[in-house]
């Protein structure tokens, strides 16, 4: 699979994430998080594993984080790979 | 079991479902239908997908997508995966009940299936409804769907739905199964839900459904065994066992016959009262 | 833990429509004429939270008192991003006052200007870096350069004595096209008729302007053409965010503009201009129009005459490639879109 166009999942409110896709040559994963600081690493982590399990290796990938935790992460990673990867 | 209340939590917000662990309603029914928006639902799945795996409680419960709608399967596929209990199904007819049983008997897992009967059609078609599928094991009334197909208005008394209420739950008793009431959705008038609570109690329903966390106190009070009734339910089994030990067949408590009706509910509700907490033997 | 609903508050119900105006009015807000669409938190049937949009710019947010901790703004800021995706615009902007700025900024959204008390800020895909960098691409070094912001709705003999002029006072000359779709003219049309109107004229540069001068974003007033305050605040900050990103991309050191004698809202604008930007060290010159039998030559004289069918007198006022166009089955399309419209507004 391979982002082709622009797409989003998620939101803004507290415990979700809101995340950006749009086509790229590599992969970008830019990440803003309210706890970078304590849980940067794994939210960078749990970002790349699903998108290594989905097979994705090139797309930017804008991640605003407002406190998600691991299977909300991991849920909207998927959904806005899927959304991105649709025809157009 | 569905017990004595069922909380909707939309499946679109981590919020709201991270939160749910922590809501002391009996059945947890996370919502895939109205509380998603269109463009959602995939989303929604995912989520649920994932959240459904961490949460350690027991009766969890998905309503799905009616059967009219195109995102029923992928909404089925989700719930097969993920281990819940039981699936609400909505507007439902006795066709997809037999539809999503015949989907879902494949899994070997006890589930529930729980039709919501939101139409004049449905209230009518209840009998069918519940005895075309074992799985059934209760019954929900969705009283605004209702409403807008009777092209009544519904109102905070609720004498609108008097009739649909009285049908449903005497199908439910005849079949042996849970009735849980439509939910009260005002939900700042504590007052207002009592009555219409203790109202569905009187007229045969077995729990209510909840939007609101807030509601989910009053209506187990209004449900749960009252420690009077269970006490006489507990003497009404001790005579028994006391009467089968001595080789009686029928035996009187109280100057009162006990027959096996009797003897039934009362162990139905002793049930009730072990599950839902009351009782801790 | 809010159990809210999220509801659309329809702008053409007009029982709706004036709930809104009710409910902004109580926070000192009024309801724009700009707004295509808005959205509510109801609480039961009570609403509490409201937020409306006009094409990418997201404002008129009013959250009552009693619900402020909880954060509202957070989910009607990703309702409208997920309906501006699904219109495939990928970024949003907030335009407001001041004291809101760090709220935003909460919500990922990131501060680019500033004019008077308001401050424009975005977020999502594409953003200023973007455009900067796409503009870096045509920019000139150890030349001295000049600009001029034109919206040429269509390209008439009074722009291209302007940029003339210009080009004699500069070595090159970049002419920013205003993008905002909201002219009779459309963007492509527009940009097309310059390239062939100047296309004799050496060292000239056509840029797109995108969302960051004369936008809806930057300067919704300007295509209102409505007096009011705000005129002010909208002008200097789209003059500031030209200082602080334009300008420097494209290594500009004088900035042209016909003068104003009739628009109010255009002669604000080069008043502003003249103030902010000499205080930037940019040289800003006002070029007198031109005049064709005693009259300025404008766009706008262009439509008034394609709307009353006088064809024969247009060659004095444009030029054969914008002339062509206007005739073309094209341009016929578009004469009757402008005679529509001006039908409409009894102005024709």
């Amino acid at each position: 699979m391979k982002i082709m166009k622009e797409a989003m999942a998620g939101s803004l409110e507290s415990s979700d994430c809101l995340i950006m896709v749009k086509p790229s040559e590599k992969l970008e994963i830019e990440i803003e998080s309210i706890v970078q600081k304590r849980y940067g690493k794994q939210i960078r982590a749990a970002i790349e594993e699903t998108l290594d399990e989905m097979g994705i290796t090139s797309g930017y990938y804008k991640v605003q984080d407002k406190g998600a935790i691991d299977y909300c992460l991991r849920a909207r990673v998927q959904t806005v790979t899927r959304r991105g990867c649709e025809e157009q | 079991m569905i017990g004595r209340s069922a909380l909707f939590i939309p499946a679109s917000s981590p919020s709201m479902i991270n939160a749910s662990i922590a809501f002391r309603a009996d059945t947890l029914i996370f919502d895939l239908e109205d509380a998603v928006s269109i463009g959602e639902k995939d989303a929604a799945r995912d989520l649920l997908d994932g959240a459904l795996g961490q949460i350690e409680k027991k009766n969890l419960f998905i309503r799905i997508n009616p059967l009219s709608s195109a995102f029923w399967r992928a909404d089925i596929e989700l719930f097969l995966k993920s281990g819940s209990q039981g699936i609400v199904l909505p507007k439902a007819t006795p066709g997809d009940v037999k539809s999503v049983s015949e989907i879902i008997k494949q899994s070997n897992r006890e589930i529930s299936v729980v039709p919501l009967i939101e139409t004049a059609r449905g209230v009518e078609e209840i009998t069918d409804i519940i005895q075309c599928s074992p799985l059934v094991s209760g019954i929900l009334f969705g009283a605004e769907d209702y409403c807008l197909s009777m092209g009544v208005k519904r109102t905070k008394e609720g004498r609108e739905i008097a009739y649909a209420r009285a049908r449903l739950a005497n199908a439910a008793h005849a079949y042996g199964i849970e009735a849980m009431d439509t939910p009260f959705t005002n939900a700042d008038d504590a007052e207002g839900l009592n009555k219409d609570a203790v109202l569905a109690k009187s007229l045969g329903f077995s729990g209510k459904a909840a939007i609101n966390p807030r509601q989910i106190d009053v209506i187990n009070k209004t449900f749960s065994v009252e420690a009077a009734e269970l006490e006489q339910a507990l003497r009404i089994i001790r005579a028994m066992e006391e009467a089968e030990k001595s080789g009686k067949g029928v035996f009187s408590l109280d100057r009162q016959m006990i027959d096996a009706p009797i003897a039934q509910r009362a162990r139905k509700l002793i049930k009730r009262a072990q599950i839902w907490g009351e009782m801790s033997c | 833990m809010m159990f809210l609903k999220l509801m659309d508050i329809r702008l053409d119900v007009k029982t709706q429509r004036e709930m809104l105006k009710g409910f902004l009015a109580e926070f000192g807000l009024l309801l724009d004429e700009d707004v295509e669409e808005s959205i509510g938190l109801y609480d039961g049937k009570e609403l509490v939270a409201v937020c409306c949009r006009s094409g990418k710019v997201l404002k008129g947010f009013a959250v009552r008192n009693s619900y402020r901790e909880h954060n509202l703004t957070s989910s009607l800021v990703s309702e409208m991003i997920r309906r501006l995706f699904d219109k495939r615009i990928y970024k949003s902007f907030v335009f407001t006052r001041q004291k809101y700025k760090e709220k935003f900024e909460s919500l990922g959204y990131r501060f680019i200007g500033q004019g008077g008390s308001a401050v424009l800020l975005e977020t999502g895909l594409n953003g200023v870096d973007e455009y900067i960098a796409r503009l870096k691409e045509q920019r000139s070094e150890g030349t001295v350069n000049g600009s001029i912001i034109m919206n040429c709705n269509p390209f008439t003999l009074g722009h291209r004595y302007l940029i003339k002029q210009a080009k004699s006072m500069c070595e090159v000359l970049f002419i920013i096209i205003v993008e905002e779709d909201s002219s009779l003219f459309p963007f492509s049309v527009r940009k097309q008729l310059i390239i062939e109107g100047i296309k004799d004229i050496p060292d000239i540069k056509v840029v797109d302007g995108g969302d960051y001068t004369i936008s809806s974003a930057t300067f919704p007033g300007y295509f209102f053409k409505k007096e009011n305050d705000r005129i002010y605040s909208e002008a200097a900050l789209d003059v500031n965010l030209f200082i602080k990103y334009t300008a420097p991309a494209l290594n500009i050191s004088k900035r042209f503009a016909g003068s104003e004698p009739f628009d109010y809202v255009t002669s604000v604008y080069n008043n502003v201009m003249r103030e902010n930007l000499v205080k930037s060290g940019i040289e800003f010159i006002e070029i007198e129009r031109l005049k064709s039998d005693d009259r300025y030559i404008s766009a706008t004289e262009v439509r008034k005459k394609i709307c009353a069918g006088d064809f024969n007198s247009l060659h004095k006022l444009v030029p054969e490639s914008t002339l062509n166009f206007i005739m073309s089955p094209e341009g016929e399309k578009i004469s009757e879109k402008i005679i529509h419209k001006y039908r409409l507004l009894g102005e024709c």
